[in-house]
């Protein structure tokens, strides 16, 4: 059985630049939208339109595919208009009920700001117009009769006292606290030896006297009160009557404009009702002087006061009651008309999502009221699209809950995490829910889509529709065509310079290697656009006008030296027979087997040794992974491992027991070991173990192998390839060096130059693999051998001696009376 | 009440400021309006706080009770009176200490016994102004008291007094304020030209009361002057009425800041009638005597 090589054609597939009819990529039209994704478009355009509940959107795809552009792209040309009368401006107004439970106004877009100026006007007006009002003559008569009137039934009868006592000769005099009565001859007080020197029947009557104007004094100060609350309740109407007229004419004009919207209507009902009630607040007194500590009592009970109404203090707080807060505001064209919103979070906190209610610190205690309430994204985006990154959102605590919460509900409530919670209970505010029509947009990773349909049940309910971002598409001509187009929008969008056609067609060929597959172009645009970034700013650096396909390859070589320290230390580590990799000679039990490194950003491959030793066994003996023992074996690789039983069980002795005892391992490997890639070197380096045929350690091998023996493709070919040629060259190519992969993954090398060099040069070859047979062969130089009719396998080949191996192991069990019932197993 | 300075042949000038201190509402403002004026003028201010012997004479006679504005009944000693008189004082010196603190006026204060009014005036020099706060109420006796005091104070002291009502309760005005001017005409007491120039005011306005006397020219120039120190804008208000409540109403309504009245104006036809105005004009009222030169009060 001879395997042919493959030849330099086989290993890169280069972009034709004959088929470009352009000289650079100035010459081309931008490409609207995106390539190869019209099953994501089209779910992204019925997700946008299905205004139902639950058929929000989940963009699923790897990152750099341009999920984010593409969905924004979309609603800013196609629309997804959604039914008119949906968008509309939200306010926030005080309740002058309950001031707690600040009412929500739905407002046609832009009424929610006219609405706020038409108050403020309002109130300018009525600044003005009530100490007018309150200062007319009119006004100031009625006034004063009423002060006057009160004022005078206290004087007329204090008067009528003072009169009384005069007949009796009885002054009425002040005291720092009240009045006193006392007796006066010639218009002086009595010093009390005058009054003693009065005859006593004239003491007596002045006594008596003087008895009873006191008791009448009390009299009449007690009925000071009630003269007082009469006065009180007169001027209380005299105000609420000049107040009503007042207001009723000021807001005449605004309830005509409002009058179709019933909810503004009744609360501006309410307005003119609350402005009669403290149409004080538009009269400040006159400031008196007050002591600092009669300052701050009246300080404090302001506070206690706004706090008790959830209002702010102060005279001007005091007209906050009539603000009107503006929580959403959109704006309309000329018919009233006003686009969806597009509104993209890019911190989901929950503060951000659902909004927030702000508190101002005030004489050391904190207050709000509903001028305090701010909008968070749900209400932004409210009759429109709220973009959302999954990770992101998935990462703020409360967020994804509280998003869910509110897509349930269909409405929007403001809350405070501690509120959500219900881990504090002081008095807050509880704005009036606002209804939600929104539709939600989350981007993700796949992995992260699947998770969350695993586990959150509500999940599939809330987000119906998935948009699945592809990662490549077929490498035709066509799409060659529709990339380069798209490296043009991208050099004018991020103005670079432009490419010419070999450059285009390097880039191409970097897309392919990118999809790991020759025949496919990945469409995760992101890392080959910065290649083109990185490549402008050399040519720029050059002082060249046009992106060469010299600069994609340096911009490319400098990415690579700019992550390639630890590769380097790695091979530096083979090459200085510190890791034991022998690139010459024979072993028996010994392969070089391949493997990936993926660190960040760069992967490069990586020789290991892999080494099997054999014994006799008892019967159902063991295959000793030692990588599992140890738990540096994952489970992919335990399987490969299994595999392998089972194909020596099969091939070799289908009808008797196994009576092997075998160990593989990965040798000077310290990390952690998955994937079954190696799996098919893990048998070659067993089958020469079991048959003592040595195999040319010039050769690498990678594949996976299945219980038939049949090699199957793996992922990383090129990387693996490209490690090994790589200590192969530092050590001097000899010419009888290269490395085994699976046939079917010839379609996916895009090797790097200097591999293709060698290749073509006949010092390192890559074999395509079908059949372990074939493996077998091209590693040992002996034929595998195939079972003859006598059912044996022919002499002198390997399969002959491995199946002679297992028989002695089976015999030698035997003789030595084990006779378990187990079959050839794994642990 | 002891007259103590004669007329002189000389010009006086303002060298000090009397105020009467109590803990009323009223005497609050008249300190306050008496330490506005030192501070403008630079003069020293005295408060003076006297205590009523004729109570402490009532307090000892074992019938008298005080009566409080709540018309609980409390049977008072002169000791009681005392301790209160001593409470008040002390109050009242802190309240005037308070509001000049921040002032550089040199200051004094003093307590003594006797009528609160006549010892107000005793002792005081012609170049004195007295400052009061006026009733608040006419409670008769009280209103008609500060009434004679006024009169005597201005003709036979030959005394400036400052009587300080309440500014006007129920609206904002203050002198440092500028008052919301509405148009309004009216007749009888301005005329139109005077009241159309009055739309255009800027600040409250010292108003000069005037009779068509001598001695109300005299008060015009010295509030020039006056007005230049307090920085107002001077009016003057030429009365043709003997209707002192519509005095104090024109006064209120201008929003005027002062009012400077030659003592014995026509316009004033009862005694109480001063005492009326500067209850309800919402400024304080000064009444000035006719010893001024007519360039200056200070």
């Amino acid at each position: 059985m001879v395997i042919r090589a493959l030849s330099p054609s086989d290993l890169y597939t280069s972009c034709d630049t004959d088929q470009f009819t352009f000289a650079t990529t100035a010459e081309l039209e931008d490409l609207p939208g995106l390539v190869g994704q019209e099953r994501a478009l089209e779910a992204i355009r019925f997700g946008t339109r299905m205004r139902r509940s639950g058929f929000n959107l989940f963009v699923l795809g790897p990152q750099g595919a341009g999920k984010h552009e593409a969905v924004r792209r979309y609603l800013a040309e196609q629309g997804g208009t959604p039914p008119a009368g949906q968008i509309a401006d939200w306010v926030y107004v005080n309740n002058f009920d309950t001031p707690h439970q600040p009412i929500s106004l739905k407002m046609k877009p832009g009424g929610g700001r006219a609405l706020k100026r038409t108050l403020s006007q309002l109130l300018s007006e009525l600044k003005i117009a009530v100490p007018a009002i309150i200062e007319s003559d009119e006004y100031q008569a009625r006034r004063k009769a009423i002060d006057e009137n009160g004022q005078s039934k206290q004087e007329e009868a204090l008067e009528a006292l003072r009169k009384k006592a005069e007949g009796m000769d009885v002054a009425l005099l002040r005291t720092p606290n009240g009045f006193t009565l006392a007796p006066v001859a010639k218009k002086k007080v009595l010093k009390p030896e005058e009054f003693n020197a009065l005859p006593e029947a004239k003491r007596l009557k002045i006594e008596q006297q003087v008895d009873e104007l006191q008791t009448e004094l009390a009299e009449i100060f007690e009925q000071v009160p009630g003269w007082e609350k009469k006065r009180l309740q007169q001027v209380v109407k005299l105000n609420t009557d000049v107040a009503k007229s007042t207001v009723s004419v000021a807001m005449q004009s605004i309830k005509n404009t409002y009058k179709a919207e019933k909810e503004v209507s009744a609360w501006l009902a309410q307005v003119e009702e609350d402005l009669v009630k403290h149409i004080h607040l538009f009269v400040e007194a006159e400031p008196h002087i007050v002591s600092q500590e009669e300052q701050t009592q009246q300080a404090l009970q302001a506070l206690a006061n706004a706090n008790a109404q959830n209002l702010p203090v102060g005279e001007q707080g005091s007209l906050l009651r009539y603000e009107v807060n503006v929580l959403v505001e959109n704006t309309a064209d000329e018919e009233g008309n006003a686009p969806p919103p597009v509104v993209y979070e890019d911190h989901p906190s929950f503060a951000n999502l659902v909004g927030r209610v702000e508190h101002i610190a005030q004489m050391g205690a904190l207050t709000t009221d509903f001028t305090l309430i701010k909008p968070g994204a749900m209400h932004r985006a409210n009759g429109g699209y709220l973009l959302l990154d999954a990770e992101r959102l998935l990462r703020e605590p409360l967020a994804w809950d509280a998003l869910k919460r509110i897509l349930r509900a269909e409405t929007i409530k403001v809350e405070n995490p501690g509120d959500y919670l219900n881990l504090v209970s002081t008095v807050s505010l509880e704005p009036a829910p606002i209804p939600l029509d929104v539709k939600i947009i989350i981007f993700g990773e796949r992995e992260l889509y699947y998770l969350l349909c695993r586990h959150d049940p509500e999940f599939s309910k809330l987000f119906k529709v998935a948009a699945d971002f592809d990662d490549v598409i077929e490498r035709e001509p066509e799409n060659d065509q529709l990339f380069a187009r798209l490296i043009a929008s991208l050099c004018r969008q991020d103005n670079l310079l432009h490419l010419d056609r070999s450059a285009v067609a390097r880039a191409i060929e970097r897309a392919a290697r990118n999809a790991d597959d020759s025949e496919k172009l990945s469409i995760v645009f992101g890392p080959l656009a910065d290649v083109i970034r990185e490549a402008d700013f050399v040519a720029r650096e050059a002082g060249d006008t046009l992106i060469g396909a010299r600069h994609i390859e340096a911009a490319l070589d400098a990415q690579v030296h700019r992550h390639d320290r630890i590769r380097e230390r790695a091979h530096e580590s083979i090459t200085r027979d510190i890791i034991l990799i022998d690139t010459e000679g024979t072993a028996v039990g010994q392969v070089n087997g391949l493997s990936v490194l993926q660190i960040g950003d760069t992967a490069f491959g990586k020789p290991s040794r892999i080494t099997a030793r054999v014994r006799m066994g008892t019967p159902g003996a063991r295959l000793i992974d030692i990588e599992r023992e140890v738990d540096l074996g994952g489970p992919l690789h335990s399987k490969g491992v299994m595999i392998l039983g089972g194909y020596l069980a099969g091939q070799f002795l289908p009808h008797r027991q196994l009576s092997l005892s075998a160990s593989l391992v990965f040798e000077q490997s310290y990390g952690g070991v998955d994937g079954d890639s190696a799996s098919s070197a893990e048998l070659y380096t067993l089958l020469s173990a079991l048959s003592g045929v040595p195999i040319h350690q010039g050769l690498a091998v990678t594949g996976s192998v299945n219980q038939f023996g049949d090699i199957q493709p793996i992922g990383g070919a090129n990387e693996k390839i490209e490690g090994f040629f790589e200590i192969c060259q530092q050590r001097g190519l000899t010419g009888d060096q290269g490395v085994l992969i699976p046939a079917a993954n010839v379609k996916h090398l895009m090797l790097r130059q200097d591999v293709v060099d060698a290749v073509e040069r006949g010092m390192f070859s890559v074999y395509p693999i079908e059949r372990v047979e074939e493996g077998i062969e091209l590693l040992t130089g002996m034929r595998a051998g195939k079972r003859g009719v006598d059912g044996r396998f022919p002499p002198h080949t390997i399969f002959q001696r491995v199946e002679e191996r297992l028989h002695q192991f089976g015999d030698a069990s035997a003789k030595t009376g084990h006779s378990g019932s187990s079959t050839f197993g794994y642990r | 009440m002891t007259p103590t300075v004669t007329k002189a042949e000389t010009k006086k000038r303002t060298s000090r400021i009397i105020v009467k201190v109590e803990q009323s509402a009223q005497a609050r403002t008249a300190i306050k309006e008496a330490v506005h004026l030192a501070t403008s003028l630079k003069v020293p201010l005295m408060g003076r706080y006297v205590e009523d012997t004729a109570l402490l004479d009532s307090a000892a006679l074992s019938f008298t009770w005080e009566v409080s504005h709540t018309g609980q009944k409390r049977k008072i000693t002169p000791d009681m009176l005392a301790m209160d008189f001593a409470n008040e004082a002390e109050q009242a010196q802190l309240i005037l200490h308070e509001m000049i603190q921040s002032t550089e006026v040199d200051w004094d204060f003093e307590k003594r016994q006797g009528d609160p009014l006549e010892e107000l005036v005793h002792d005081a020099e012609r170049e004195d102004l007295l400052v009061l706060g006026a009733p608040d109420v006419s409670y008769g006796a009280e209103e008609i008291s500060v009434a004679h005091m006024l009169r005597d104070a201005t003709t036979q002291n030959h005394l400036d007094v400052m009587l300080v009502g309440g500014v006007h309760p129920h609206t904002k005005q203050s002198r440092d304020v500028p008052a919301p001017q509405m148009p309004r005409f009216q007749g009888g007491v301005l005329s139109i030209l005077e009241q159309l120039e009055d739309q255009h005011l800027e600040a409250r306005p010292l108003f000069v009361v005037d009779d068509g006397s001598s001695q109300a020219e005299i008060c015009f120039h010295i509030a020039q002057h006056l007005a230049l120190v307090l920085k107002m804008t001077v009016r003057r208000l030429v009365v043709t009425t003997q209707d002192a409540a519509e005095i104090a109403s024109v006064l209120r309504q201008r929003g005027a800041g002062l009012a400077l009245f030659p003592a014995g104006c026509k316009g004033l036809k009862h005694d109480t009638d001063a005492t009326r105005i500067a209850r309800h004009a919402g400024c304080a009222v000064l009444f000035l005597t006719a010893d001024h030169s007519a360039d200056a009060l200070f």
